[in-house]
């Protein structure tokens, strides 16, 4: 049953999975990498950085608007600058569901079922991403809050397991290359995994139930993903040390490995990082979503499986292995999200002129 | 209908990486040492027939395949050569590398085992002195079905009771390599005995079998070994690098007679001066008489005051000595100095860093405190002497 209708606190936890979508193979590989053993300050430095962009979504979707983000562009800028603002923010919505699935199949494939072809996992992720989003947002929005319960679970399991591993010895010296690391770091981190979060504005405000609450928990699940990036970045480091953190490729799921709960429940690593398929699958259905939204209903799905088919055929040309996905991450993934992010910037100042004149 | 397509669908995707059982070779233990081709390892695999079945007499535990090859990977795929099973490193426990192998460097081999996904980190890693000649893998043993479980549980009661080893995983042993302050220091091991050690008579035997011996710890400097710690050098280094479980500290009190104290509890703070290039020692527990075959009176708290006293000193005497003949033997920074000096003031140890090992390291003072407290005496109060 679809009524299109959903609460502030699904809202809120979508935009948890967003942040968290890709921070176990992007996110926190990329701070490890430019800040080392200062890794947990550029959480913090992302933390400040993302508090700009949190203030442009309430900015943009504040009580009095009806409309979601592509009705909103094409209101405040015309048809056609609106038409185009909407097709460049597409066009980089499908790049990050391609980083993002990316990202997701290969942590699959590399750890679970490496004889296994990348197209059969890109293809059954996409099956389960299509029919999810063709059930409506609020079908999206219950499942994300259903597999919150289970990741926090699963969160609080692997990361209380972990704290008798902490060493704070691994942490030392603070700071020993100055400020400039971690705060480059930190931006890093605010590019490709905070600013994605515009994809909330897919969901106006007349579309869910208790509208006044909206800001209380986007707020609220904003500094939840940061305080849960920062748990993870510090226990990583502080129980592995800088030098095999930088060496894996999935630091975070290695840790897991050292689990063993009430001294012989181990093995349980895999059990535990089904959370971020999670997170990979719900932040595919947002982006999925938020393209396909303002088609015709009754094209809707074909336009769907097209989307979905572009992002997928993409993956197969352009990531050939996982080194060309590592190099794209570093060098272009954060300026196309800087992009991104000025032009919601731009979204903002120029909803307060049109709506002040 | 649609919930057994999507059955169907889920049988398919989880079919995609199953292995039967009776489809695998798991592995156990490798061994790994220099060839003339390159590296020789020998792998040992569990038999699971006779695991499963006590009554299969006359089946060995398990079964060790040997093979060469210019690369580990080779080396490895060349054992499927005689095994109708493939290998699977998932549940290995032991890695012992070969002393030859070891002075070469075990640079080389240690890419490998970090880059399988299927293999886990936390198997132990040991070196087999050469005079061993790679048996240890395949001496039968009678307490443990395994070679290899035998030589971890060896280890263990060596590090717990003794102090003079250590266990360290191969995650330890890839930290000690990848970062630059520190030095590998691994646990060392030797096979002994007659060559019936891989056959039935090695199990029927009470005394002249083969077997393996947990050694004192060897050193090594970037990551070729340099040579063996003595006894007392090594439970002098696990004093400094709070290692120590449990020891045994004696001392003669008259002409071949002496008291024996166990060190329990024990932690070991390090302080650095950097500037006065002075590490301090600090080393806390307590302690117990074990035996007593001097003069003593143990009812008296002067007495007990000087036997602390005693063992007190001679802990400093053999911490202070491991640490100077260590580094006057080796050169080699296997206490972590470097990294305390870089933790407490890295931009002096900026400065050093490059003539650590030339200028810094031999000159550093290393003061050694024992805080020990004698707190127990065992069921007598006095001594058996004293009647």
């Amino acid at each position: 049953m679809t009524n299109n209708k959903i609460s502030s606190l699904q809202v809120g936890v979508i935009l948890s999975f967003i942040i968290l979508s890709t921070t176990s193979w992007i996110g926190l590989t990329d701070i490890i990498e430019i800040a080392g053993r200062d890794a947990y300050i550029s959480v913090i430095v992302a933390f400040i950085l993302g508090i700009i962009s949190l203030i442009m979504i309430l900015l943009i979707n504040d009580k009095d608007n009806k409309f979601n983000i592509k009705k909103l562009i094409l209101k405040i800028f015309g048809k056609y600058i609106g038409t185009f603002i909407n097709m460049v923010i597409d066009i980089i919505m499908i790049i990050i569901g391609i980083v993002t699935l990316y990202g997701l199949s290969n942590f699959i494939i590399s750890q679970f079922l490496s004889d296994t072809n990348i197209i059969y996992i890109y293809i059954s992720i996409s099956i389960l991403v299509i029919y999810c989003v063709s059930k409506g947002i609020d079908v999206i929005a219950r499942s994300s809050v259903i597999l919150l319960f289970f990741s926090i679970i699963l969160f609080l399991i692997g990361n209380i397991s972990l704290i008798e591993e902490i060493n704070l010895d691994y942490l030392k010296p603070v700071l020993e290359y100055g400020i400039k690391y971690p705060v480059l770091g930190g931006i890093i981190l605010f590019l490709t995994n905070i600013v994605p979060i515009y994809i909330i504005l897919i969901i106006p405000r007349n579309m869910i139930s208790d509208k006044e609450s909206y800001s209380k928990y986007i707020i609220f699940f904003y500094i939840f993903s940061m305080v849960s990036i920062f748990i993870t970045t510090f226990i990583t480091i502080s129980s592995m040390g800088i030098n095999l953190a930088r060496m894996y490729e999935y630091p975070e799921y290695i840790i897991l490995k050292r689990i063993s709960l009430f001294g012989f429940l181990d093995r349980i690593e895999n059990i535990i990082c089904i959370q971020w398929i999670f997170r990979g699958f719900i932040m595919l259905c947002m982006i999925i979503y938020y393209v396909s939204n303002n088609v015709k209903k009754n094209s809707s799905m074909i336009f769907r499986i097209i989307v979905m088919g572009i992002i997928i055929f993409i993956n197969l040309i352009y990531f050939k292995n996982n080194t060309m996905y590592g190099e794209f991450i570093l060098n272009i993934y954060p300026f196309i999200n800087l992009s991104l992010f000025m032009i919601f910037i731009i979204i903002g100042i120029r909803k307060r002129i049109v709506y002040n004149e | 209908m649609k919930k057994i397509l999507l059955v169907i669908i889920i049988l398919f995707i989880t079919g995609c990486n199953y292995r039967e059982l009776n489809d695998i070779a798991v592995v156990t233990a490798i061994s790994v040492d220099r060839d003339k081709d390159g590296y020789k390892t020998i792998v040992q695999v569990i038999n699971p027939t006779k695991e499963q079945d006590s009554t299969s007499s006359g089946e060995p535990d398990f079964i060790t395949y040997t093979s060469t090859g210019k690369t580990l990977q080779e080396s490895f795929r060349k054992v499927m050569l005689e095994s109708p099973r493939k290998i699977y490193g998932s549940q290995m426990q032991l890695l012992i590398i070969g002393e030859e192998l070891a002075r070469d460097g075990i640079g080389d081999i240690l890419d490998f085992f970090f880059r399988d996904p299927e293999i886990r980190f936390n198997f132990n890693v040991v070196v087999e002195k050469k005079n061993s000649d790679n048996k240890a893998i395949k001496t039968l043993t009678v307490l443990d079905n395994l070679s290899s479980s035998n030589i971890m549980d060896s280890i263990k009661n060596a590090s717990n009771y003794i102090g003079n080893s250590i266990d360290v995983t191969f995650e330890d042993l890839m930290n000690m390599y990848l970062y630059d302050n520190l030095e590998i220091v691994l646990p060392s091991i030797y096979a002994t005995g007659n060559d019936n050690y891989n056959n039935d008579s090695n199990l029927s035997s009470t005394s002249n079998y083969s077997k393996v011996i947990v050694s004192n710890l060897s050193i090594f400097k970037d990551d070729k070994l340099q040579g063996y710690l003595t006894f007392n050098e090594s439970i002098g280094y696990n004093f400094i690098t709070d290692n120590i479980k449990d020891t045994l500290v004696s001392f003669e009190c008259d002409n071949g007679r002496y008291l024996v104290s166990e060190i329990i509890n024990n932690n070991s703070d390090i302080e650095t001066d950097v500037i006065g290039r002075k590490i301090i020692v600090t080393i806390h527990g307590n302690a117990s008489i074990n035996e007593n075959n001097c003069d003593y009176n143990l009812k008296e708290s002067s007495e007990i005051e000087t036997i602390n006293k005693m063992v007190n000193n001679k802990i400093e005497e053999l911490v202070s000595n491991s640490a100077n003949s260590i580094r006057n033997k080796y050169n080699s920074d296997i206490f972590g100095f470097r990294d305390l000096f870089y933790k407490k003031d890295y931009k002096e140890y900026n400065n050093i860093k490059s003539v650590w090992y030339e200028d810094v390291f031999n000159d550093i003072e290393v003061e050694v405190k024992s805080d020990i407290k004698l707190v127990e005496k065992g069921n007598i109060v006095g001594g058996i002497h004293d009647q």
